[in-house]
This record gives structure tokens, C-alpha cells and sequence, in this order.
């Protein structure tokens, strides 16, 4: 078979931001809080708001929430087509004696509806809502163990799971031999594992009083593959080989420290505030680097893409709750959040589309009572984020698509059951 | 339960994802019968070897194994070694606490077989290389296997796990950017699929238990539509594969049990003939030329299985073994595929023992062996014209024949023999709460 060229695109991902969970919140409970939940002391949530929780804990806790964001979100005054952010959660944390020691074991999963994991490239020129588009598309698998030094302070640790794309990557033979035509593929595709830390403090400085530490890693999806193309096609003028290396970070998720406290006001009455502060600025090139080893008898007018860091800011999110037990079966919350953008103002080449967002939820619980031997609880909650608007001029007036603007509003809600044995 | 996963239990096409304890069982008792243990198993591997199993556990248990495969297969000298030979075992059975009818009817499994650095590796190689089809390329993902049972009456019980993996799949383009550079766009969607595993188990007396286990087949495929221009070339490429595959599973087994001594004989049939194969299925436009070849056929077969294990208690010890035997899943290999498989011996053997309670909680080490041999199989190639070779899969193509003799890169020609072994060791650990 005569040597030739052919080649096919391969994965390549460009930068990714937080995951659903960071940006919705796990559970109705937190999500009513508007996120905050560092000191909330919850047991089935502690694997994602502070693995500490669980040794504290009093019984095990089961929740399955179902929640759906909307994303009303614009670009340049014209829709921006973005998927809604719909999936299913299970919580799970297991307080335990071993002897003298007392322990915990929590455990999270989130599952999107459509797709555990989307992963988009698009060029650098064209805009796209980076916290938005697909990197709230995704799985999140959080586990955490936890261990109580006496009755008022736990100290927890835990991960947080994503994988990576490597391997030898995508093989073709594409021409003709004798008597049929050739189309043939291999394929070596690992996805191995990353995971990012988390350490968790809890601290019961009084009945009134709790602090909550939790400090986590960075996290994203790294793709490093290479697709190697040998084709031979008579009378297309292609012949050659080709090697098309792509590497790429999606669904970057930055390194944070949340600091909050819970106050208890009165008996009835409590208030949450914390404050997190995300690395952003470690954010790497949020478009793939593409390398081309291309020999097909004539040069083809290409070049291999490479884009620089996005420059992107450190951030600081401040979380304020409060909580009212209005009956002995129900409690009702509320909170408000402000997160800033990280993203620069982009009035260069790339068009990358972030704001300023305020997030107001309230929710409520109502504790059914004992059913088949367990406790049972209803938990639901609504929120609403508000994107400020924003508009980026750009410098070069031939800057592909104009001037940037958007804007937009992210409704949506969660509903859980809870069960307590 | 996710929309998606909802959607792939009610159609769920193609091939599938095979994993560690679909060839070997899961967990280290499991591994030490052979694989056996459809109307005996309730501890954590009853998940995947019948989900009704786990409302038999006394207690609530966790188990956490190390496992290692290793490989002695080869084909006319050529040594095929399984890649990702390390995994662990981990898993659960949850009984609830209490008199109320949640803590005497439900029980709670599940079951993970997890690569300790990899969620899964896929490999796929050209059409005409020599591969083992039962073991290269079914092994290495992560395997999740969450379980529920029920025992609405204390002989009977019903369960059900799910067997969890995903796809992937989604359109790219590559295109000459405004800046002369490659301007690639893809949207991949890595999206969830899930298979049953239906399970019964029927205590009939004291001694004597059966069991019925269906595992459906599970279709994870891998596929790509690109549609490029370089250099001013139009070039689409559309690329589709299935990797790991598990046909439909159907086990009856039986199980006699005394104080010390247990038998338990199991009998499965497997619909392998539904497997479309593990090539990767290209189609190319270029310059508006297609090129769309037949696939080649794998000529896969169904297979039959018997496997018959016991378990003797002594003290703080109980040792297992099986034995079990399995037809090929591939019948002849005379065209341009060279998949290859034989009748294979299986043999475990193991052991558990008892520790010492420590504060209260009850645990055992348990180590499980379990070996594979295949006897040796001659694929023999069926030599003809190229429009021969055109028309029928199972006849090899001379590609020139304008010179002397055969001309074929085909590694399978002449003939091609393969067998060996393979060999899994699980060591682990197990509190009972």
C-alpha cells in the first residue's frame, strides 16, 4: 500500500472551570445557603463541605437530591445556547466507634442526566461562557474519612476524583489495496486518574459556636494525545504520513481555602459566614497546544496553534446564611453569595465570557418522622444568580466576532430526601 | 436514578465493557471457586455473581483486596502480556440495624474492581492482529457495581445491581484558522451507560440453595465524526469502536451446604455470537472519494460453561477450590482477523482465616488463586482472489498476484498458533460489623 496522508481531529480541550457542584452546590441544604456549609456540621454532605463533619456526627445519613439550573446566559446580546445543568447526587456519611476512636466515613457522587463528562475545544477567537459551557458537564466523585480528638474537634481528609486522557492515542490506515478499499483504526486510550486533596477542620468552640476550615487542591482534566495517520489514496494527490499531537487541561478546577463559623443566634436561629479564597491564577492555557509532523508530498499552509496563560485573577467569595427551625418539623434557610470573576477583561484575541455574580437561595426542610425505622426528611431549595453585565472593547478593531459583551441570569432548584437511622 | 442511565437499561445496543471480575469473578472467595457461587455467595462478590445473595449476609461486612493478574499467553512464539495487571477490590454488604422491616428485607451491596492508577485503558488494535479475544483488552476499567436485594420471605430473595461505565462520542472539525494556524473544535460527550444484573436465590431446605443470575450485555462504544480541510484538502473521517466486550450472561447454580463442607456447582451460557467484534470501524470522504470497507467479521461463537467448587471449614480456617471448564467464544479464523481462544481449564484455589476480634469487630484475611489454561488452537488461513477475498470474510486475499507465491502482510499466514495461561491472585481483607 503507497504511504500517504490523512489525519482526523483528536480530543482536545480547552480550559475548564469549576465543577457543578462547586458552582451549585451539593445538596438543597447548602444550595439554600448560597453554598456556604464549611461549619454547617452536615453529615451526609461532609465529603464536599468539609470532611471534618462526619467523627462529629450523632447517626448515619443517606441523601439523593435531584437538581436543575438554567442558564439564561448571553453573548453579544444573542443567546448563548448553553446547555441547563440537570443531574442526580447521592450523599453519604457514616459516624462510627472502632474501640476508643471515634470516626467517620462520607462519601459524594454527582451524575449529570445527559453526559458525565463534556469536553470542548473551540478556537481561541470565539466566545464562549468559560465557567459555563461544558465544564459544569461533568461527574464529581468526593470521598472523605474523618477523626474526632474529643467531643468538640474532628480533623477529616478526602479527595476529589477526575481522570485524565493520555496514551499512544488514534492510529489510522486510510488508501487502498487490492481488491477493497482501506479504512482501518486503532486505538490506546488510557484515562488515569487525578484527584485533588482536601483537608478539613471542625471546631465546637461552644454550643453557640463553630468554625470550619477546609482547604483543597487544584483539579482538571489533562489531555496528551497523538493521532498517527498513514494513507494512500490514488488519484487525490494525498500521500504521506501525518502526526497531529494535541495537549490540553479542561475542567480546571483551582486550589481554595474556605474559613467559615455558625453562630447560634438564639435556639431557633442560626447564621452562617464564611469566606474562600480560589487560586485562579495557577489556571493554565485555556486553549490546546497542537503540534503537526505533517509529510503529504506538499506543504500544507498550517501552522501548529499555541496559546498563552489566560492571566486569569485570585479570587475571594464571601457566603452569608442564616437558618430557622419556624417548627419543630421545619427549618428554613437563606443566603446570599458574591463570586467574582477571575477572567480579565478580554480586549485582546480571545473572547473568553465571565462576570460578576450575586447568588441569592432560600429553601426549607420538613422532617417527616420515623418511617420503617429511620428518619426521614424533605429538603428542596431555589436559587438564583444574577451575572453583571459586562462589555470588553477590543483593542484590534478586525478582533474576530467585535467587542465582547454579556450578561445573563442562572435560575434553578434542588429537592432531596434524607434518611437518618 | 440519572435520565441517561434510565434510558441505556431500557435499549442498550452493541457490545460491552467487560472488566476484571467478569473473567476472573470479584473478590477473593469468588476467585478461589473458580468463579462459582451463584446460589452460595453473600458476601461482597455476590454483586456481580448474583445480587439476591448479599440478603443471605448475616452481617454487615467490608471487604478491600489486592489483585494481580498475570499472563503466559502466546501465538507462534510471540508472548501477549496483559497490560494494568494490578487492581483492588473494594466493597460492601449494608444490613440495617433494628427490628423494623427495612432491617429484615433489604440489603444494601456494592462492588468496585478499581485500577489503582487508570479509570480505564482501551485499546484496540488493526484488524488482522493476533489477539486473545477472551482476555486482551477486557479488563483494564474501573468496575462499579452498586447492588440492592430483597427477601419478602425468609427462603426467597431477588436482586438486582448495576453494572456502570460510560461512553464516548461527539463530533470534530479542523480547519484552516484566520491566523493560518489548525483551529480545532470538538464536542465530546462522555456519557453514562448501565447493564442489569437480575438475580434469585432460593433457600429450598436448610443444606441445599439455587440461584439464577442474567447479566445483560453492555454497550459502551467509542465514536467520532470529524470533518476537516487542511491545506485545502476536504478530509472526513468517521471513527466508531467497541472495547471490552460482555455478551449476554445467563448462570444457574446449585448449592449444598453442611456444618463444615459446602459443594456448589454452577452452569452458565454466554451469547458471544452477538459480538460484532473489537476493530475499529473507520469510514473516510476524502476529496470526496469514500471509503467505506466491510468490517471483518469475527466469527464469534456462544459459549457454554460448568463450574463446580467447595469450601471446607475448619476452626479458624476455610479452604476453597473449583474447578471449571469453558468453550471458546471465537470459531475459525481463516480470512483477515486472527482473534484467538480455545476451550480453557479453569482451577482456583483458596483460603481464609479467621483473625483474632479486636475490639468487637470481627475480621479474616482471604486469599484467592485462580488459573486459566488454554489449550492450544491452530488458526489456519484460507488463501484466494481478491475478489474472493472481496466477497467472503473468511478467505484471505493474495495482494499481488503478479509475483510468486502468496503476497500477504496478514501475521496470521500461514497458520498461526496460540495458548498459554493466565493466572489472577486476590489477597484480602474483610470486617464484619
Amino acid at each position: 500500500m503507497k504511504r500517504a496522508f490523512a489525519c482526523a481531529a483528536a480530543l482536545i480541550p480547552s480550559l475548564a472551570t469549576a465543577s457543578p457542584v462547586e458552582t451549585f452546590g451539593l445538596l438543597p441544604t447548602d444550595l439554600a445557603r448560597a453554598g456556604a456549609g464549611v461549619a454547617a456540621g452536615d453529615v451526609a454532605a461532609s465529603a464536599a463541605l468539609n470532611p471534618a463533619a462526619t467523627a462529629l456526627g450523632t447517626r448515619p445519613e443517606l441523601a439523593l437530591a435531584y437538581g436543575w439550573q438554567h442558564l439564561g446566559l448571553t453573548t453579544r446580546a444573542e443567546s448563548a445556547g448553553l446547555s441547563d445543568v440537570h443531574g442526580t447526587t447521592g450523599a453519604l456519611g457514616i459516624p462510627f466507634r472502632w474501640g476508643p476512636l471515634a470516626l467517620g466515613a462520607s462519601a459524594a457522587l454527582h451524575i449529570p442526566d445527559a453526559d458525565l463528562l463534556r469536553i470542548g475545544l473551540d478556537p481561541p477567537s470565539r466566545a464562549r461562557w468559560v465557567m459555563f459551557d461544558n465544564r459544569v458537564h461533568r461527574f464529581v466523585i468526593d470521598a472523605a474519612v474523618s477523626i474526632a480528638l474529643g467531643s468538640r474537634v474532628s480533623l477529616g481528609v478526602g479527595a476529589s476524583v477526575l481522570v485524565d486522557a493520555s496514551g499512544h492515542g488514534i492510529g489510522f490506515r486510510v488508501g487502498a489495496a487490492p481488491s477493497r478499499t482501506v479504512a482501518e483504526g486503532a486505538l490506546d486510550v488510557s484515562l488515569p486518574f487525578r484527584a485533588a486533596p482536601t483537608v478539613g477542620v471542625l471546631v465546637r468552640a461552644s454550643d453557640r459556636l463553630t468554625f470550619g476550615l477546609r482547604a483543597s487542591g487544584a483539579l482538571s482534566f489533562a489531555v496528551a494525545l497523538d493521532v498517527n495517520a498513514t494513507a494512500s489514496v490514488p488519484g487525490s494527490g494525498l500521500e504521506g504520513d501525518g502526526v497531529i499531537s494535541v495537549r490540553g487541561v479542561d475542567h480546571y478546577t483551582p486550589a481554595e481555602l474556605c474559613a467559615g463559623a455558625r453562630v447560634a443566634i438564639t435556639h431557633h436561629l442560626r447564621a452562617d459566614a464564611e469566606i474562600t479564597w480560589r487560586r485562579w491564577s495557577d489556571a493554565p492555557s485555556p486553549s490546546s497546544d497542537v503540534g503537526l509532523a505533517i509529510q503529504i508530498g506538499v506543504s500544507p499552509p498550517t501552522l501548529a496553534a499555541h496559546v498563552s496563560a489566560p492571566g486569569y485573577r485570585d479570587i475571594v467569595v464571601p457566603r452569608v446564611a442564616v437558618e430557622l427551625d419556624a417548627t419543630r418539623a421545619v427549618t428554613l434557610r437563606a443566603g446570599y453569595a458574591f463570586t467574582p470573576t477571575p477572567v480579565p477583561s478580554q480586549t485582546g484575541f480571545t473572547s473568553y465570557a465571565d462576570g460578576d455574580r450575586h447568588a441569592l437561595a432560600a429553601g426549607a426542610s420538613v422532617r417527616l418522622g420515623a418511617l420503617l425505622g429511620a428518619d426521614f426528611t424533605l429538603d428542596a431549595a431555589l436559587s438564583w444568580q444574577h451575572v453583571v453585565p459586562f462589555t470588553a472593547i477590543k483593542r484590534s478593531p478586525l478582533s474576530p466576532g467585535g467587542d465582547l459583551t454579556g450578561d445573563g441570569e442562572i435560575l434553578g432548584g434542588s429537592a432531596s430526601v434524607r434518611v437518618g437511622w | 436514578m440519572s435520565l441517561a442511565l434510565l434510558a441505556s437499561l431500557l435499549a442498550s445496543p452493541g457490545s460491552a465493557w467487560a472488566s476484571h471480575p467478569d473473567l476472573y469473578g470479584l473478590g477473593a472467595e469468588s476467585i478461589a471457586h473458580a468463579g462459582a457461587g451463584v446460589a452460595d455467595l453473600s458476601s461482597m462478590g455476590a454483586v456481580f455473581t448474583n445480587p439476591a445473595g448479599i440478603a443471605f449476609a448475616e452481617r454487615s461486612s467490608l471487604s478491600l483486596g489486592l489483585n494481580y493478574t498475570a499472563s503466559a499467553l502466546s501465538a507462534n512464539g510471540q508472548t501477549h502480556a496483559l497490560p494494568d495487571p494490578v487492581g483492588v477490590t473494594a466493597g460492601a454488604v449494608i444490613r440495617f440495624g433494628g427490628g423494623s422491616w427495612i432491617a429484615r428485607s433489604v440489603t444494601l451491596g456494592l462492588g468496585a474492581y478499581v485500577l489503582p492508577n487508570t479509570l480505564a485503558h482501551l485499546t484496540t488494535g488493526y484488524p488482522d492482529e493476533p489477539v486473545f479475544a477472551y482476555y486482551e483488552g477486557r479488563t483494564e476499567r474501573l468496575a462499579l457495581l452498586p447492588a440492592i436485594a430483597l427477601r419478602p420471605h425468609p427462603r426467597v430473595s431477588l436482586g438486582v445491581a448495576l453494572n456502570l461505565f460510560a461512553g464516548l462520542s461527539g463530533p470534530a472539525s479542523a480547519t484552516d484558522g484566520p491566523a493560518r494556524a489548525v483551529e480545532l473544535t470538538l464536542s465530546q460527550q462522555v456519557r453514562a451507560r448501565a447493564a442489569l444484573i437480575l438475580g434469585v436465590r432460593l433457600a429450598a431446605t436448610d443444606h441445599w440453595s439455587f440461584g439464577i443470575t442474567w447479566r445483560q450485555r453492555f454497550s459502551v462504544p467509542y465514536a467520532t465524526d470529524t470533518h476537516n480541510r487542511v491545506g485545502g484538502v476536504p478530509l472526513d473521517i468517521s471513527v466508531a469502536a467497541e472495547g471490552l466486550a460482555t455478551p449476554d450472561e445467563l448462570v444457574f447454580g446449585a448449592r449444598w451446604r453442611g456444618p463444615r463442607l459446602g459443594l456448589m456447582a454452577d452452569v452458565g451460557y454466554a451469547r458471544w455470537s452477538a459480538w460484532s467484534g473489537p476493530a475499529v470501524q473507520v469510514r473516510a470522504r476524502i476529496s470526496g472519494l469514500e471509503l467505506t470497507p466491510l468490517s471483518p467479521a469475527p466469527n464469534a461463537t456462544d459459549a457454554f460453561s460448568m463450574r463446580v467448587a467447595g469450601d471446607w471449614r475448619h476452626r479458624a480456617m476455610t479452604f476453597r477450590g473449583g474447578l471449571g471448564v469453558e468453550t471458546a467464544i471465537v470459531g475459525e479464523q481463516s480470512g483477515r482477523t486472527n482473534l484467538i481462544d480455545s476451550t480453557r481449564l479453569i482451577v482456583g484455589l483458596g483460603a481464609a482465616y479467621a483473625l483474632p476480634p479486636a475490639w468487637g469487630v470481627r475480621t479474616q484475611l482471604v486469599l484467592g488463586a485462580q488459573m486459566h489454561y488454554l489449550a492450544p488452537t491452530t488458526l489456519t488461513k484460507r488463501i484466494g482472489s481478491p475478489d474472493e477475498a472481496a466477497r467472503d470474510p473468511r478467505v484471505l486475499a493474495d495482494e499481488d498476484a503478479s509475483v510468486m507465491g502468496v503476497q500477504t502482510r496478514n501475521p496470521g499466514y500461514p497458520s498461526i498458533t496460540g495458548s498459554g495461561a493466565v493466572f489472577a491472585l486476590s489477597l484480602a481483607w474483610e470486617v464484619t460489623l
